[in-house]
């Protein structure tokens, strides 16, 4: 059986094709055209991934996140429109999982589905992960691309690991800033991008088209999934 | 020009005022007692029987019980109780009466005063307020307190009357309505007791209750009354259009000067010009050389003040010759009738300075002249408690300095007397002559002189040390020195007058200049209030505020002379500005209207709009002519610029309506032609699948619905880019700024513009350092994709689009280069126009809103776009973004990279 997905978005237009998507790739179908039901129905029907619209005619996405994530940790999906970046974040920072900007492609959904899957059976515990080229073993704080060993400095490499434990899904700046540096990683937003510059030279094939790391632009990063 | 038609539109314009107005219904009596407000009452009590809204605003009964009875039943607004020297005195509730707004108002009493405290001075000024709302005012008047009448009234009956009604407002009557009675009957009502005049004794009121007076003052009642259905008769036929020869209209003069006299001549000029019917024209003329003392100066302000309540019109004469500038003045205005006082002045006078009124008459042609004789005034009170002094001349130092070159010659005579000789002494006793009547002018000249004369005479002229002169040859010196001390004064007098008219004038000037100046740049309402503020408040040496409405209809300080201004404190000084404002008309300190007020409030307005209030307080208390005379300038130009912007803010509403209805326009072509396009592929291809999809095979099948693809992508793109211009015009495109790195941004951009791209091979250059930039992520890349959109329309498939990024020192240049037909010379900076597309470009497609969105992206950032044509072909569109000096930079240390790393 696949899993339960339960669809929250007030457009019938977008929950009738979601509903042929993904019941046509094997997973069970619930919706709601609210948030006071999504609510009701994530609390009753005990989904595995929610799928969230930002801009719903009663609750507020933001407040549908909260309320989710006060009894539930099940994965949260954002679907938003272009100019809600700062509600996109705020999201992320409240614990929803990930995020998909409209209008989207049925294959990009069912990927971010994937990953979250993924990432609830905590199949992350492996100290050894490979994409593509890319090999990193967090046991021994060794990366290589294409056999080749990659010297990282520290920080370097702690961004990495997030990301690498974190894999297919978006990571937010402000996460990121306060998982390296503490509480006072938040002024030093300009030394992300830095970082993040100087890992891409050490991994990137081109630096110019990333591959692995992704900008999620106002957002953070992604490490790309490459099968 | 027709006269018919400018005559009917009067009429009309007449009629429509009226209709604004409420109506003023008047109940003339001769004198107390003949019943006025009882027949006032008798009328209310029938329009309250057709249904009518009447109220009583104030009437006392004076305890007469018929009175009273027909008082009964009608509602009453309860007078406010004031109390005044220790008597309750009961005034009409005027803001009562606002709020209740019945159609019909009784107000006894016309010409009633009232206290201090109230609102108005004069209660016809509150009954000026109930008809400028809109109520009709019933109210009762005794001829006796006809302004233009008064002295008529004084010369029968020996009475001064001083509550006076101004013949300008009692124009303005709807109706006057006659109440008459007999002589004997209105006697016999006084001598039963039925009249009451608490205000006069009772031994004047025998004296006025007379047969003589009584009907002379009917008379007069009746002869008033007369006139004003003539004046309405005419109204009406004016109103009607009935012809009839057009009558000249006549024009009577009358010439005033500050004498306390002029007033006899104003009230005997409007006289003559109501039996006229003419227009009554005042000339002041302004005395050439004298000295104006403070008493001229209050009979003055008094004198004009009457000639316009009079509803004369004013002009000023300046000029050394009276008589030729009067009979000028005159055949200008086309004047029938000159009216002029005769003077007071001693016979010599006249021999001396020749006559003015002698010379009009001789000068008159085609002209009466009507002299007014002259008699000396009796005492009246004057109006204003206002008080205005003149400035005084500093006389203290010079006197003494004189005085003591007095003292000196006299020393020096003593001393060196046998050597210079008698002659020569004398000639040293008219320098100090010379001197005071050169600094201090006439008289105290004369007193110097006279002083010399007489210690010449003691020390000097033998016999010395006594008064006697043994010679009488000396008394020509003696008179010699009092007309050189008349005649320098005089002239030093004149001079100084002159000086202090051309100072007077020039600062008036500049104080005008100089604001029109200071506001001709200003474009923002609050520079302008402030401006106009702090200029008037250094002219004027004054406490300045300004008032203009808010949105919210409220009137509100806006600008301001002194952080705490008195003008700001109490409900009393706004309310002040706020009747200004509601009446546009002056009000506060020195006029009739809350005169309590610390400042004088008088309206901004121009001949449309009145646009606010200004507010100004004297330090001394009090405004010459001249300062209110530059203060209504002044207020004249703040008027007409604050009209200048609004005018200016309503041209740029219209034009930015024009262009935005343009913009519509072209918006909705292109748009109409960007979406369809899209939107027909994508249909096309859905129907073909819905309806035949067997027919089909997979390939078939891949590439409609790859069409499908292309067009919503497209139609994202465009709606995208929508969006962004919306915002963009509408000004609600706000940078949300972060450090981005352009690597990483071309980056994204590339990824997220594959497909579109994917039939060309795009390059990147970027220096392998490179600082970081403060930008709107998602904004500049927008940017790159229109950049990139529009390189890919514009040159041939699978040719190379290079993208380019070179560091100057504060800015990164971003360059787009592609191999397509390159841009005209032409087109080079128009491409960045709205809807601007390329015209030789074939079926490129596109709303031609890209690059103008580029172009309000980039300038928003604070940087630069251009295209350029390359000698090679091929298009280069380049951009800059500012970059900070201290801004961090990528890639330049391989090493750990900066102050924050704590490693793990």
């Amino acid at each position: 059986m696949g899993a339960k997905i339960l669809v929250i978005d007030d457009e019938v237009e977008i929950r009738r094709l979601l509903k042929v998507g993904l019941t046509a790739h094997g997973y069970d179908f619930l919706e709601a055209s609210n948030g006071r039901d999504g609510v009701y129905q994530a609390a009753v029907s005990r989904p595995d991934i929610v799928i969230l619209d930002m801009g719903l005619p009663d609750l507020e996405g933001l407040a549908v996140v909260s309320q989710i994530r006060e009894w539930s940790q099940i994965p949260i999906i954002i679907l938003s429109v272009r100019g809600q970046d700062s509600d996109k974040v705020n999201a992320l920072d409240l614990g929803a999982d990930d995020y998909l900007t409209k209008p989207f492609s049925m294959s990009e959904l069912l990927a971010r589905v994937r990953v979250a899957i993924r990432h609830q059976g905590n199949l992350k515990d492996e100290p050894v992960i490979q994409i593509a080229d890319l090999w990193i073993d967090l046991s021994r704080r060794q990366v290589k691309v294409t056999g080749a060993d990659i010297h990282l400095t520290p920080t370097e490499y702690d961004l990495l690991k997030i990301l690498v434990s974190n894999a297919g899904k978006v990571v937010t700046h402000r996460h990121m800033l306060t998982t390296i540096w503490g509480n006072s990683g938040q002024e030093n937003a300009q030394y992300l991008r830095i970082y993040i510059s100087q890992l891409r030279k050490k991994i990137e094939k081109d630096p110019n088209q990333p591959k692995y790391i992704l900008t999620e632009p106002g957002v953070g990063y992604r490490l790309a999934e490459l099968e | 020009m027709n006269r018919e038609s400018t005559n009917v539109s009067d009429a009309v314009l007449a009629q429509s005022k009226k209709q604004r107005r409420g109506k003023l219904t008047i109940y003339l009596g001769a004198a107390a007692g003949a019943g006025k407000t009882y027949t006032m009452l008798q009328a209310a009590r029938e329009r309250i029987s057709e249904g009518l809204d009447v109220t009583v605003g104030l009437i006392d009964t004076h305890g007469s019980p018929a009175t009273d009875a027909i008082l009964d039943g009608i509602e009453v607004i309860s007078p406010r109780r004031l109390e005044y020297r220790g008597n309750i005195i009961l005034e009409m509730d005027l803001d009562g009466v606002l709020q209740r707004r019945p159609q019909i108002v009784l107000v006894d009493e016309l010409a009633h005063t009232n206290i201090q405290g109230a609102r108005h001075q004069y209660r016809y000024l509150d009954v000026e307020e109930l008809l400028e709302s809109g109520i009709d005012v019933y109210t009762t008047f005794n001829i006796q307190n006809v302004e233009s009448l008064n002295d008529t009234v004084a010369q029968i009956t020996g009475i001064i009357v001083n509550e006076k009604v101004p013949d300008r407002f009692l124009d303005t009557a709807d109706q006057i309505k006659l109440v008459d009675i007999s002589a004997e009957e209105l006697i016999r009502r006084f001598h039963n007791g039925k009249i009451s005049v608490p205000e006069l004794s009772e031994q004047v009121l025998r004296y006025f209750f007379r047969p003589g007076n009584i009907n002379a003052l009917r008379e007069l009642a009746l002869r008033y009354a007369a006139r004003t259905v003539g004046k309405q008769m005419e109204e009406y036929r004016n109103q009607r259009g009935i012809d009839q020869p057009w009558p000249v209209q006549e024009r009577v003069m009358a010439c005033i000067s500050s004498s306390p006299f002029a007033v006899h001549v104003l009230r005997q000029a409007r006289q003559i010009a109501n039996d006229l019917n003419a227009e009554l024209i005042t000339v002041y003329v302004e005395p050439p050389f004298s000295f104006q003392s403070g008493k001229d100066l209050i009979s003055l302000r008094v004198n004009l003040q009457l000639a316009e309540d009079l509803g004369a019109k004013m002009v000023t004469l300046s000029s050394q010759d009276v008589s030729s500038g009067i009979l000028g003045l005159a055949r200008q205005y086309n004047v029938s009738q000159i009216i002029l006082g005769k003077p007071l002045r001693p016979r010599w006078r006249e021999i001396l300075h020749g006559s003015v009124v002698d010379d009009i008459i001789r000068g008159c042609t085609g002209m009466g002249v009507f002299v007014v004789p002259g008699y000396p005034t009796p005492k009246e009170p004057p109006t204003n408690d206002h008080k205005i002094t003149p400035p005084r001349k500093n006389i203290g130092w010079p006197l003494m300095l004189s005085l003591v070159l007095v003292s000196l010659v006299t020393l020096i005579g003593n001393l060196y007397g046998n050597y210079l000789g008698l002659t020569n002494i004398g000639m040293l006793y008219l320098l100090p002559v010379v001197f005071a009547s050169a600094r201090l002018g006439v008289t105290p000249s004369i007193i110097v002189a006279l002083i010399s004369v007489l210690l010449f005479d003691i020390f000097f002229v033998p016999p010395v040390l006594r008064l006697a002169v043994y010679d009488a040859r000396h008394l020509i010196t003696f008179a010699v020195f009092m007309v050189v001390a008349f005649t320098t004064g005089n002239m030093a007098d004149r001079l100084r007058l002159r000086m202090r008219e051309a100072i007077y004038r020039e600062s008036r000037t500049k104080a005008l200049y100089d604001l029109a100046k200071g506001l001709s740049a200003v474009t923002e309402l609050d520079l302008l209030a402030s401006k106009v503020v702090s200029h008037i408040s250094e002219t004027t040496d004054s406490q300045v505020v300004l008032y203009l409405p808010q949105e919210d209809g409220q009137l509100r300080i806006i600008a301001a002379s002194t952080a705490f201004s008195d003008l700001a404190a109490g409900p009393s000084e706004l309310n002040a500005a706020k009747w200004s404002f509601r009446n546009s008309h002056r009000s506060g300190l020195g006029t009739d209207t809350l005169p309590n007020a610390k400042g004088f409030y008088l309206p901004v307005k121009t001949e449309e709009k009145i646009f606010g209030v200004l507010g100004v307080k004297p330090v001394k208390n009090f405004f010459t002519a001249e300062q209110i005379n530059i203060l209504d300038a002044l207020s004249g130009l703040a008027a007409l610029a604050i009209a200048r912007l609004e005018l200016a803010a309503e041209t740029h509403k219209i034009i930015t309506l024009k262009d935005s209805e343009r913009l519509r326009a072209a918006l909705f072509n292109s748009i109409s032609h960007d979406m369809k396009t899209p939107l027909a592929s994508i249909l096309g291809a859905v129907t073909s699948l819905v309806d035949d999809g067997d027919l089909y095979d997979t390939n078939q099948t891949t590439a409609l619905l790859m069409s499908i693809r292309r067009g919503a992508l497209r139609m994202n793109r465009v709606v995208s880019n929508l969006l962004d211009m919306a915002r963009l015009e509408s000004g609600y495109m706000r940078l949300h700024t972060d450090w981005c790195d352009i690597q990483d941004i071309i980056g994204v951009t590339l990824r997220e513009n594959r497909e579109m791209l994917s039939d060309h091979l795009v390059k990147v250059e970027l220096p392998e350092s490179i600082r970081l930039i403060k930008v709107d992520y998602a904004l500049v890349e927008q940017v790159l994709t229109n950049l990139l959109h529009n390189a890919v329309k514009n040159s041939p498939v699978h040719s190379e689009i290079l993208v380019r990024v070179l560091e100057k020192q504060d800015q990164l240049m971003v360059s787009i280069i592609d191999q397509g037909k390159g841009i005209a010379k032409a087109d080079e900076e128009q491409i960045f126009e709205k809807f601007y597309r390329l015209q030789s470009a074939g079926n490129v497609s596109g709303t031609g809103l890209g690059l103008s969105i580029c172009r309000g992206i980039i300038e928003a950032h604070g940087g630069r776009i251009w295209a350029k044509s390359r000698p090679g072909g091929g298009a280069v569109l380049n951009f800059t973004l500012p970059v900070d000096e201290d801004s961090p930079r990528s890639g330049e240390n391989e090493q750990e990279g900066g102050i924050i790393d704590n490693g793990s």
